[in-house]
């Protein structure tokens, strides 16, 4: 029987009545990636040991009498978040090598629920960009049409799920890296309320808007997988002292009465009208499932984009400072004096894109620009938080597309970095707002002989990650 | 557009990192043309608003200091580091 199709709920239905054994299922999971990720490229690192190790110790949970939703479960996590003795690269040269000595949050949660991690997955190189072209180590493709990119960062975890290299994947988001892979390889993926999963662990990039989050293949798997690795932790300052992580309590109810708007400016120019048609129709779905739906205004997204950018290469300039050739792994060959040292450590040791967004970083935040572009960036930031909190005074959630565009070509868009960014225009106000976010599979656009996935996002205020899987699984049952 | 020599140098030191010639120009281009993208921003009215460092509602608080084994110990100190007898080894840096 071919478990890897399955998803976590099948699985573990199987688990509990004793059909299948973690150890089996790891076992079948290994040999999926050993036939197939040749192909995809989503794995940097198979942890076949490990995983073996953790499948022998979900069965004794079980036989225990203490497994839970995710004991025996094999997925993938992104190679940002630190795993004890397995490698973390962040898809850099500058950390090729290196192991961790110890779990992130999300990894010691994971390990803790018996879930089985089968390796680490590929990714934009500290998760800037958003193809994963910019990995250093690997190419990695999409699964639905393997001449397109997979999306970005998380590309590797988008690729893994939709490639049935894993039941699951674990994300990072910044600016849409968890929903916009997603919506390119046609699986669910939600970035979290910022504050609910810790990032102690995650290798950082922006730390004001970095959350991680799962991606899936249902929105019920999803919703379980969040109650796993939501949690409030000491050691991130930024964790919340306080919420509920009951995700998965409105799944399945019905929609009547939920208020969803569709912000008039995420369907105007840029966005690919298939794009567009396929949103609209599921909005809808929606409407069929019980949901009104009306139109809306946001006008303060249209400078979402540069105050991200401003703030987030500013943020990534402080944050990978930490990388000088001492500490973490590279250090550059033949040098003569300190300076040296760090300069030629970190020019050898990241890639351009990455050198890119550190030379913007420090020039937003260099005296004489600091007021023009950081604070200003700062205060478009605080009108924007304003313009979503009016709006969810009057609906529950929001619709829009997750990219303007589906897939594109490996190496379309890799050497211009503007266009690339562009992509990224439908995800980045919820980073600067903090807010969830899901993606979710709405059809697929026809490019030449492939098949490109797209999806729909739905956007809520803080907390109310129940709601977004709601009405996310009755899209999910209505086209089913 | 494109930046001049001199700002990139400055830029290229305050992030302690060389520009490899043939990447100078792109380089520059590149970081021009985001610069202006970024100028739209100056056609917002900020007037009176205040700036958001971050999304959390979470202040800065005291706790009580309680002893606790903590991870910075020699594996965490050394972890990835090249390293002889515990101790982090460097080249020769100062002449």
């Amino acid at each position: 029987m071919d478990y890897t199709t399955m998803n976590i709920a099948e699985l573990s239905a199987l688990l509990e009545q004793g059909d299948v054994t973690a150890k089996a299922l790891t076992e079948q999971a290994l040999q999926k990636i050993a036939d197939t990720d040749g192909r995809f490229g989503a794995y940097l690192t198979v942890a076949q040991e490990e995983a073996m190790r953790q499948a022998e110790a979900a069965d004794k949970m079980r036989a225990a009498g203490n497994a839970g939703p995710l004991t025996g479960i094999p997925f993938a996590m992104k190679d940002n978040i630190c795993t004890k003795g397995v490698r973390t690269t962040c898809a850099s040269k500058m950390l090729e090598n290196w192991l961790p000595v110890y779990d992130a949050c999300v990894t010691e949660r994971l390990k803790a629920a018996g879930a089985v991690m089968l390796g680490k997955t590929n990714m934009d190189e500290f998760a800037m960009g958003s193809s994963s072209e910019n990995s250093a180590l690997q190419v990695t493709r999409n699964p639905a049409a393997p001449d397109y990119v997979p999306g970005g960062s998380s590309g590797g975890s988008a690729a893994a799920v939709a490639a049935d290299e894993c039941a699951f994947a674990i994300g990072s988001d910044t600016g849409g890296s968890i929903r916009q892979p997603a919506s390119f390889c046609g699986v669910v993926g939600m970035k979290p309320t910022y504050g609910t999963v810790s990032r102690y662990g995650l290798v950082a990039y922006a730390s004001s808007f970095d959350q991680i989050g799962p991606l899936t293949k249902t929105v019920a798997d999803n919703a379980k997988v969040l109650e796993a690795i939501s949690c409030h932790d000491r050691r991130d300052s930024t964790s919340l002292p306080q919420f509920d992580t009951n995700y998965s309590a409105l799944i399945g109810k019905d929609l009547t009465g939920m208020k969803i708007g569709l912000p008039q400016e995420y369907f105007g120019e840029g966005i690919h009208p298939e794009v567009a048609a396929l949103v609209r129709k599921a909005a809808d779905q929606l409407a069929s499932a019980g949901a009104v739906i009306e139109e809306c205004s946001l006008p303060a997204v249209s400078y979402a984009l540069p105050a991200y950018y401003v703030l987030c290469c500013a943020e990534a300039s402080s944050n990978l400072a930490r990388f000088d050739g001492i500490r973490y792994g590279f250090r550059a060959e033949g040098i003569e004096d300190l300076d040296q040292l760090y300069r030629k450590t970190r020019t050898q040791g990241f890639g351009k894109e990455v050198r890119r967004r550190i030379l913007l970083g420090n020039y937003v935040l260099s005296a004489g620009y600091y007021d023009a572009y950081y604070k200003k960036a700062q205060q478009a930031r605080t009108l924007l938080i304003r313009a979503f909190k009016e709006l969810f005074g009057k609906y529950d959630l929001l619709l829009t597309p997750v990219a303007p565009t589906p897939a594109y070509k490996i190496g379309e868009k890799a050497s211009d970095p503007m266009e690339m960014a562009l992509g990224d225009i439908c995800t980045v106000p919820v980073n600067l707002g903090g807010l969830p976010a899901i993606s979710v599979p709405c059809g697929t656009v026809t490019d030449g002989s492939a098949q490109l996935p797209v999806g729909f996002q739905l956007i809520g205020p803080a907390f109310s990650e129940a709601k977004i899987y709601q009405a996310a699984a009755a899209y999910e049952k209505s086209v089913k | 557009m494109q930046l001049d020599a001199k700002t990139l140098d400055t830029l290229a030191w305050l992030s302690r990192l060389d520009i490899p010639a043939e990447e100078a120009e792109p380089l520059s281009e590149s970081i021009a043309e985001m610069l202006t993208y970024f100028g739209q921003l100056s056609e917002l009215d900020t007037e009176g608003v205040e700036p958001t460092a971050h999304i959390a509602p979470l202040e800065n608080v005291l706790r009580e200091d309680i002893p606790a084994e903590t991870r910075l110990d020699r594996d965490l100190l050394l972890s990835g580091t090249q390293s002889e007898d515990g101790l982090i080894t460097l080249p020769k840096v100062i002449g």
